[in-house]
């Protein structure tokens, strides 16, 4: 390999993480934004989120006397884990560069770390609320989890793999065969996956301070500054991961297949995919309201049998 | 490759089994009027697709007819009928959620397994579309026996019907004959459906909740 194309696989990860970092802010205001509007509000700018990220940047950090240093070093080991599942699919580039390092289960495996380091971070202070908001959080995670890895299997089913790349490959050669039946009943269960991996209505309602409701507000009480900054850009971040993934199954098309000047025209590509699902995903959530806790267990539920039917198919009738 | 058109077929296929699926764990009573819309829309545009992919012309007659009375007919009056006699919005049934869900899968499984192997022998379009409207047929089916009002087992019926036309569609396309029997079949349905009018012309039990039909009232 020369030294030139390992210069770009270098700068192609640089870009990616880089993109995925700097996105994930403006899609949460595009969708606070849609939300607002939805509601007759005019509502935040969509930069809004950037500024206050800036804000918890330049504030110092307040702990609770109880804390311990798990408060201090497990926001960054959550961030990093999200940080680390962004090679995992191929953003900008297929096959991924780095996309050798793992599949979609480390993807999955990286997500849940993320979501135990949260967890853990919350109940370290010892208060009430962190306790609460973490429960829940761990349940939630504990019940989509098969579906989320049954979704990953149904969509590796065709190309066999359960490489990001090798499944976006498999997808282009398909061409509009892509949109098959059990591909419909896959991404129907990842969308629940995606809501409530991200805390999206349905399963928290990401705008309340409703201590009988809120989940990962609760979680997130005892933080302030910069550990407060890591944990909500981690939440902006997960989301795009998730939506990320979702649209580099459903339409891979656009991605640069070598890493040439194209690459520059798959960055827009992928930032107007992004915007539109954000689009999408917010006027959907619109659509909800929040559901009783206990019910939460139908969702994961249908979203598990919704991926089990989509493997099905794929084997026994080979649609 | 696989023509753009077989695709499109079974790809509205999927979507009305995943608008049976959903209206199978749904718990209120609009959105499975809405998700019956949904179905019965795509329906009728398979049977358009299917006139038009092995020019069929009768089939488009048919699959306007789907689209009419199905997909805004019939929504329409079981939106007014909700809303006259005031059914609650909440569905009742007899088994929880996840069970429905898991009956779902068990539906699609029995079809696959049943009718799967009958695709090659049938001269059928495409591979899916066979199992999926047995499926749907079963879900309906499922439906009517597991809610408790006669409101929601009217919607399971229609359900079922969409998947009987489905079926039919893909066994038999481009039969004249199809064509009456799909307006039977829809004429019964009407008259089923006009059977709630029945529960509020008469307001004895002041509910639609069909078990009170099993106790006997002076």
């Amino acid at each position: 390999m020369s030294l030139s194309s390992e210069l770009g696989i270098v700068g192609i990860i640089v870009l990616e993480f880089a993109l995925v970092l700097g996105i994930s802010p403006l899609l949460s205001g595009v969708i606070r934004k849609i939300k607002s509007r939805s509601q007759g509000r005019v509502g935040f700018p969509i930069f809004q989120s950037y500024r206050d990220l800036g804000k918890l940047f330049h504030k110092g950090s307040v702990y609770a006397e109880s804390a311990s240093a798990v408060t201090e070093w497990a926001p960054l080991i959550s961030f990093g884990a999200l940080i680390a599942a962004i090679p995992l699919v191929p953003w900008l580039v297929l096959p991924s560069p780095f996309g050798f390092a793992g599949d979609l289960i480390l993807f999955v495996g990286l997500l849940a770390l993320s979501r135990f380091m949260t967890a853990l971070a919350a109940l370290d202070a010892g208060s009430t609320f962190g306790g609460m908001g973490s429960t829940r959080d761990m349940w939630i995670g504990a019940l989509l989890e098969p579906a989320f890895l049954l979704t990953i299997f149904a969509w590796g089913a065709p190309s066999g793999s359960t490489g990001a790349s090798t499944i976006a490959l498999h997808s282009i050669s398909l061409g509009l065969a892509n949109f098959s039946p059990p591909m419909l009943l896959a991404t129907t269960a990842f969308v629940f996956v995606l809501f409530a991996e991200t805390g999206r209505l349905p399963f928290d309602n990401p705008a309340t301070h409703l201590e009988l409701t809120m989940i990962h507000e609760a979680m997130v009480l005892d933080y302030s500054g910069r550990e407060l900054l890591l944990i909500e850009w981690g939440k902006a971040v997960k989301f795009t991961l998730l939506t990320g993934l979702l649209l580099t199954v459903l339409l891979p098309w656009g991605l640069s297949l070598s890493l040439g000047i194209l690459v520059l025209l798959a960055i827009a590509v992928v930032v107007a995919k992004l915007l539109g699902a954000s689009v999408i995903i917010g006027a959907l959530e619109t659509r909800f309201a929040k559901l009783r806790l206990f019910r939460v267990v139908d969702f994961a539920a249908v979203a598990t049998v919704l991926a089990l039917g989509s493997i099905s198919l794929t084997y026994l009738v080979g649609v | 490759m696989v023509a753009p058109g077989l695709l499109a077929l079974e790809l509205t296929a999927a979507v009305v089994l995943v608008s049976a699926w959903l209206s199978l764990v749904h718990r209120r009573l609009e959105a499975i009027i809405n998700l019956y819309l949904v179905q019965s829309a795509a329906v009728g545009l398979i049977a358009i697709l299917v006139a038009y992919l092995y020019s069929a012309p009768d089939l488009y007659l048919t699959g306007l007819l789907v689209l009419g009375l199905n997909a805004i007919i019939f929504p329409w009056i079981l939106h007014r009928i909700q809303r006259e006699i005031r059914v609650p919005n909440e569905i009742r049934m007899f088994v929880s959620v996840r069970l429905s869900a898991l009956a779902g899968l068990g539906c699609l499984l029995l079809a696959v397994a049943v009718v799967g192997p009958l695709t090659p022998l049938a001269e059928i379009p495409a591979a899916g579309l066979l199992p999926i409207s047995v499926a749907v047929v079963l879900m309906g089916l499922f439906m009517v026996s597991t809610r408790r009002k006669a409101f929601t087992q009217v919607v399971g019926m229609l359900v079922m019907e969409n998947g009987v036309f489905l079926a039919g569609v893909a066994l038999t396309y481009g039969l004249g004959i199809f064509l009456e029997l799909g307006v039977a079949a829809n004429l019964l349905i009407l008259a089923i459906v006009s059977r709630i009018f029945l529960y509020r012309m008469n307001d004895t039990f002041d509910t639609v909740d069909a078990d009170v039909l099993r106790s006997l009232e002076g």
